[in-house]
């Protein structure tokens, strides 16, 4: 098997995995009545480390799967997840020198505009996620809890991106 | 270690991707929005392939989410306890072990028993999942679709009254669209009068509004029964009275010449286990 199968196939199985968690257990643990967007996360960690290409790759998977978990249209979390995953891959390009806590931020900032551009094209599209009384404390609570997941979910993107888990790079 | 900057070369290919992504998810957003079906149909049978993949998954971490709802649930819980302890004294242990058993077959029964439903067909369906979305989407999904038969466009009822009405159906699950949707509008009867008019969800699970044709010299008073049908050319059944709910507030409109009626609902959206779908889908 070449590398580029390696590497694909590494990443299904890392988004097969993080859709278990997500459905199984993820919906279910809503503090504030708001749940992590752990498949957000893996196209933002993908980006960090793997480059603007992969994040946008990777986001637009993400996001299919994640578009029919959901009632809205097919494919709004796809673009959302994708332009998210390109743009950390790009911010992390222009760190001079990266680190666990830009790692972080880059994060909980790529879920913060995420979940928002979900709620601007679902509106578009019409629903009522931008005028939700709740969307400031859905993108705070979603930005905190992946900028505290991604210290989980980077080892594991590092993994299918064939670094190693005990790589250094963030 | 990834190298810090890109390439030219690489740089032009990752904006090269992200065009043909950006394209791509845009073709697939407006295909899905037009209803094309080759679009639906993949997205169903996706759907379809993954529910037991989701009940496997939800099924596996069962333990972890219960020990999760009984943090988040403590004082809940509490109370809970409390009124268990009290009924200990009452109820032998036999009971205690039957109970959960009982619970489930008198649900069953319970929507076996629709007074309000006549001779008319139905299926009974589980509530598998509630809101996905961190937004309110006002969905929830069944574990029944259209191979029993069910249709977009079937009312969903339990005993309370109206839950919804079904907007998405696969081969073997349904998505059902809430009454309490703002989006939700049906005709509706009120009171012993039957005076006709039309109502909405308000996106909370305990007030509808009837906000159109109740004219001001119509006679509704609070405690007056509001259903859903008996009205001809309506997305619920002419010949059915569906519950919704009591009126609760009465407000005169002066500037619209009608009344603005808030009803209290009678199903427990917060408790939503067993529904009946109704198998009637609207003339159009």
């Amino acid at each position: 098997m070449n590398a580029e199968s390696t590497l694909v196939l590494r990443w299904s199985l890392l988004l097969v995995m993080a859709y278990l968690i997500q459905v199984g257990f993820l919906q279910d643990f809503r503090p504030l009545g708001v749940h992590p967007e752990i498949m957000l996360l893996l196209a933002i960690c993908a980006g960090i480390l793997g480059g603007s290409s992969r994040g946008a790759i990777v986001g637009f998977f993400a996001g299919l799967l994640n578009d029919l978990l959901l009632s809205g249209s097919l494919g709004i979390s796809a673009l959302c997840f994708a332009l998210v995953g390109f743009a950390a891959g790009v911010l992390e390009d222009s760190v001079i020198r990266s680190s666990r806590l830009i790692s972080m931020a880059i994060a909980a900032l790529g879920s913060a505009v995420g979940v928002l551009m979900y709620a601007c094209l679902s509106q578009l599209l019409g629903a009522h996620s931008l005028s939700d009384q709740r969307l400031w404390l859905i993108i705070t609570i979603v930005s905190v809890i992946n900028g505290v997941l991604c210290l989980a979910a980077l080892p594991l993107c590092r993994w299918a991106e064939g670094l190693g888990l005990n790589s250094r790079a963030y | 270690m990834r190298p810090l900057s890109q390439p030219g070369k690489n740089r032009q290919r990752s904006r090269y991707v992200l065009l043909v992504i950006t394209l791509l998810t845009i073709t697939i957003i407006t295909l899905d929005a037009r209803g094309v079906p080759m679009i639906s149909s993949a997205r169903d049978s996706s759907r379809d392939a993954l529910a037991p993949v989701r009940g496997a998954a939800r099924w596996v971490t069962t333990p972890f989410r219960n020990a999760w709802n009984g943090i988040t649930g403590y004082d809940e819980l509490r109370e809970e306890n409390e009124k268990l302890r009290s009924e200990l004294g009452q109820d032998t242990a036999n009971a205690m072990r039957e109970q959960n058993a009982q619970e489930e077959l008198s649900k069953l029964k319970e929507q076996l028993n629709i007074s309000f439903l006549g001779s008319t067909q139905s299926q009974i369906a589980r509530v598998t999942s509630g809101a996905s979305s961190n937004f309110s989407d006002y969905t929830v999904e069944i574990d029944k679709g259209s191979e029993l038969g069910l249709a977009v466009g079937n009312p969903v009822v339990t005993k309370g009254g109206l839950v919804g009405r079904i907007v998405r159906v696969t081969k073997r699950r349904s998505v059902v669209q809430l009454i309490t949707d703002p989006d939700f509008s049906v005709g509706v009867t009120v009171g012993a009068d039957q005076n006709q008019g039309v109502g909405h969800g308000t996106g909370n699970t305990r007030t509808f509004i009837v906000d159109r044709g109740i004219d001001l010299t119509d006679e509704v008073q609070t405690k007056d029964s509001v259903f859903a049908g008996g009205i001809e050319n309506s997305i619920m059944p002419p010949d059915l009275f569906i519950p919704i709910g009591t009126v609760d507030k009465i407000t005169p409109d002066e500037a619209a010449r009608v009344q603005v009626l808030q009803v209290n609902y009678t199903v427990q959206f917060g408790r939503l286990d067993v529904v009946q779908v109704i198998k009637w889908v609207p003339a159009s």
